[in-house]
C-alpha cells in the first residue's frame, strides 16, 4: 500500500506522540535521570521507568483494544453507534467485578474477581445469542437494541450496588464506574499485553471475514462466510477481551466509538485489517493523552480517565457528526 | 367590709395556689417535652456524637451504618448517608432532624425544610469545630450549659497534646489503591496536625478526599503512611503499594481503625494519642 504524504506525517506524529508521552506526569522529571539512577536522579528515574513506562505499555493495550473493539462491533452490527459497551458486555463485567468486591470480598484484580466478571459476561453473551437466534428472524437491530436494554438493566443494578456500597467500602468501589488507570510494574503490564496482543491478532485475522460482512449478509454468503457464525465467534472473543480489559481498568467511554470514526476520516482505510492497524495505534495514543492529563491538569490530583476520555471524545464525536 | 376584705384574701390566696400549679404543671410538661425530643441522624457521626452528648435515647430514626456504640445498631433505619429516605425521616415525625453539612446530599435539607421540618446542618471539619457544634446542640436542642462530658473531652485532649511533643510529616490516605488521599480540610488532618503532624498534601487544594498519583507520593516520603480502616484488604494492599512507592526507604504505616476514625466524634480523639504514643 502506497502512503501519502500527509499520511506518512500523521504516522510520524503518531510515534512522536508516543515516545513524548511518559515525560508528561504529574511531577516534573529532569532529562538528566533518564540514564542516571543514582542520588538526586534516584526518584526521577524511578519515575520514569518503574511508573510511567509500565503505565504507558499499559494505556497503549486497553486504548488500542478499546478502540478494536468498536471498529469490529460497528462492522459486526453494521451500525456507526456501536462501542464496546453497547451490548451490555462491559457493564455486565463491570457488575461481576464490583459483586466480587463489594459482597464477595473478593481482591482487586485477582483471579477470583477476574472469574466473578467473566461469569456475568457469559451470561450476557448467552443471552445476546439467545436473542439473536430466537425464533426465525435474525435482525441486527434486535440483538443490538436486546444489548441496549440489558445495559440499562445492568448499569442500574450497577449504580444501585454502588450507591449501596460507597459508604462502607469507600471510594474504592467508584473507580469500576469512571475508568482508572492502575499503578501496575513492568511484568504486569508485559503480563497484560501478552493476554491482549494475541486477542486482537485473532481479530486482526478475521479481517478478511469482516470485510466480506461489512458488505452486507448476502454477499458475504456469496463469500463463503456464514455471518451468523461469524458474529457469534466475534461475541465470544470480543467478551473475552472486554473482560479482561473491564476487569483491569473499569469502563471508559467513548473511545471505541471515537476513534474507529477518526481513523476512517484521516485515512481511508482500505481494508478491516489496516482499520484495525489504526485503531489500535490510535486508540492507544487517545488513550494515552487522556491518562497525561488526567495527571497534568491539577497535580498531584489524579482524575479518572474515563472521565477525561469522554470530555475529549463527545466534542470529537459532535464534530464528526456535524462534518457528515 | 372585714367580710368582703377576708373574701378578697381569700381569693387572692386561691389564684396564687392555682398559678403555683399552673407553672408546676407548665414547667412539668416543659420536662417532659424536652426529655421526649425526637431526634433523626442522617449520618453516622451524627448519631455517634448525640450519643457521646448523653442523647442517644431520643434518636429515633439513624441512618444506616451507625453502628457505635452498640445501642445505636437497634435504632430504626432512615436510608443510608447518601441516599437517605425523606419518606421514612417523616414517618419518625421527629422534632429536629441532624443533618451533616459535610456529607448529606444537599438537596435533602430543602426537601426537609419544604417540610417545614426543624433541620440542624451541623460542620465539623476541625477539633475545634468539634467543641463548638458539641456546646451549640446541647444549647440550642437541649438548652444544656455546660456539659461535664465535653468538658471533659477538651481537658482530656489539651493535656494530650501538651504532653505530645512529637513532630512528624505525613500522608492520611483514605483508600491505597486507587490512592484516595485526606486533604487538609478535614476533621481527621486537622486532628494528626493539632497532635504534631504536617499533612504533606498542599493547603490549595479544597477536595476532602483527593485522587493522587504514585508520582507524587514517589517525591513526597513522608515520615509516617496513615491508613484510614485496618482491613486485611487495606492492609495487603497497602504493603504493595510501599513497597512500589518506597523500596529502600521503610516507611511506617499506622492504620486507624474506621469505627473509631471515619467519624468526626469524641471517638478519634480519645484513641489517636493512645495509637501515636504507642506507635511512634
Amino acid at each position: 500500500m502506497k502512503i501519502s504524504i500527509p499520511k506518512q506525517f500523521w504516522i510520524l506524529a503518531f510515534f512522536l506522540a508516543f515516545v513524548l508521552l511518559p515525560f508528561f506526569g504529574g511531577e516534573t522529571i529532569s532529562l538528566n535521570s533518564l540514564w542516571n539512577k543514582n542520588g538526586i536522579y534516584e526518584i526521577d528515574h524511578r519515575i520514569f521507568w518503574d511508573l510511567r513506562i509500565p503505565r504507558l505499555l499499559l494505556v497503549v493495550g486497553v486504548g488500542g483494544s478499546l478502540a478494536m473493539l468498536g471498529a469490529t462491533y460497528q462492522i459486526v452490527f453494521n451500525n456507526p453507534l456501536a462501542e464496546p459497551y453497547i451490548l451490555g458486555i462491559s457493564s455486565a463485567v463491570t457488575l461481576g467485578v464490583v459483586v466480587g468486591e463489594t459482597l464477595l470480598n473478593l481482591p482487586a484484580h485477582s483471579t477470583g474477581n477476574f472469574l466473578v466478571g467473566s461469569t456475568f459476561s457469559i451470561g450476557v453473551v448467552a443471552l445476546l445469542i439467545l436473542s439473536y437466534q430466537w425464533k426465525t428472524g435474525r435482525e441486527l437491530e434486535r440483538i443490538v437494541l436486546f444489548g441496549l436494554g440489558l445495559n440499562f438493566i445492568l448499569s442500574s443494578a450497577l449504580f444501585l450496588l454502588l450507591s449501596y456500597n460507597s459508604q462502607s467500602q469507600g471510594g474504592g468501589a467508584l473507580r469500576w464506574l469512571f475508568g482508572n488507570i492502575p499503578w501496575v510494574n513492568l511484568q504486569e503490564s508485559v503480563l497484560f499485553l501478552a493476554f491482549v496482543v494475541p486477542l486482537c491478532g485473532i481479530l486482526w485475522a478475521l479481517g478478511r471475514q469482516l470485510d466480506a460482512l461489512s458488505l452486507g449478509d448476502t454477499v458475504a454468503k456469496t463469500l463463503g462466510v456464514s455471518p451468523s457464525k461469524i458474529r457469534i465467534l466475534i461475541l465470544f472473543i470480543t467478551s473475552l477481551h472486554l473482560t479482561v480489559i473491564t476487569s483491569t481498568t473499569g469502563s471508559i467511554g467513548f473511545l471505541g466509538l471515537v476513534v474507529p470514526h477518526c481513523i476512517r476520516l484521516l485515512f481511508r482505510p482500505s481494508s478491516t485489517r489496516w482499520l484495525f492497524i489504526g485503531s489500535f495505534f490510535g486508540g492507544a495514543l487517545f488513550l494515552g493523552i487522556s491518562d497525561s492529563l488526567s495527571r497534568v491538569l491539577l497535580p498531584p490530583m489524579e482524575f479518572p480517565v474515563g472521565i477525561i476520555t469522554t470530555l475529549l471524545g463527545g466534542p470529537l464525536f459532535l464534530y464528526l457528526l456535524w462534518k457528515k | 367590709m372585714l367580710h368582703a376584705k377576708m373574701r378578697t384574701v381569700k381569693l387572692t390566696a386561691v389564684f396564687k395556689s392555682y398559678a403555683w400549679l399552673a407553672i408546676a404543671l407548665w414547667l412539668g410538661f416543659s420536662a417532659q417535652a424536652l426529655s421526649q425530643t425526637r431526634i433523626v441522624t442522617t449520618s453516622p457521626a451524627m448519631t455517634e456524637l448525640i450519643f457521646q452528648l448523653g442523647h442517644g435515647q431520643q434518636i429515633v430514626g439513624a441512618s444506616q451504618f451507625s453502628d457505635y456504640p452498640e445501642a445505636a445498631r437497634t435504632i430504626p433505619r432512615i436510608g443510608t448517608l447518601f441516599l437517605p429516605s425523606v419518606e421514612k425521616i417523616l414517618a419518625f415525625s421527629p422534632d429536629w432532624v441532624f443533618v451533616d453539612r459535610e456529607a448529606t446530599p444537599k438537596n435533602l435539607v430543602t426537601q426537609l425544610e419544604k417540610l417545614k421540618m426543624n433541620c440542624l446542618q451541623v460542620s465539623i471539619q476541625s477539633v475545634s469545630k468539634l467543641f463548638e457544634e458539641s456546646h451549640r446542640i446541647l444549647k440550642q436542642i437541649f438548652n444544656e450549659g455546660e456539659n461535664q462530658q465535653v468538658l471533659k473531652f477538651e481537658n482530656q485532649f489539651s493535656t494530650n497534646q501538651q504532653q505530645f511533643n512529637k513532630h512528624y510529616s505525613f500522608i492520611l490516605l483514605a483508600w491505597p489503591n486507587p490512592m484516595y488521599a485526606i486533604g487538609r480540610h478535614t476533621f481527621l488532618s486537622d486532628l494528626l496536625t493539632q497532635l504534631g503532624g504536617e499533612n504533606l498534601l498542599q493547603p490549595n487544594i479544597s477536595a476532602s478526599y483527593p485522587q493522587v498519583s504514585e508520582e507524587w507520593l514517589i517525591k513526597n516520603h513522608p515520615e509516617v503512611l496513615f491508613i484510614l480502616g485496618d482491613s486485611e484488604e487495606q492492609k495487603k494492599q497497602t504493603e504493595l503499594l510501599s513497597q512500589k512507592i518506597w523500596p529502600r526507604r521503610k516507611t511506617k504505616v499506622i492504620y486507624l481503625p474506621s469505627e473509631k476514625f471515619a467519624r468526626t466524634s469524641f471517638t478519634a480523639l480519645e484513641f489517636l494519642p493512645q495509637i501515636l504514643n504507642r506507635e511512634l
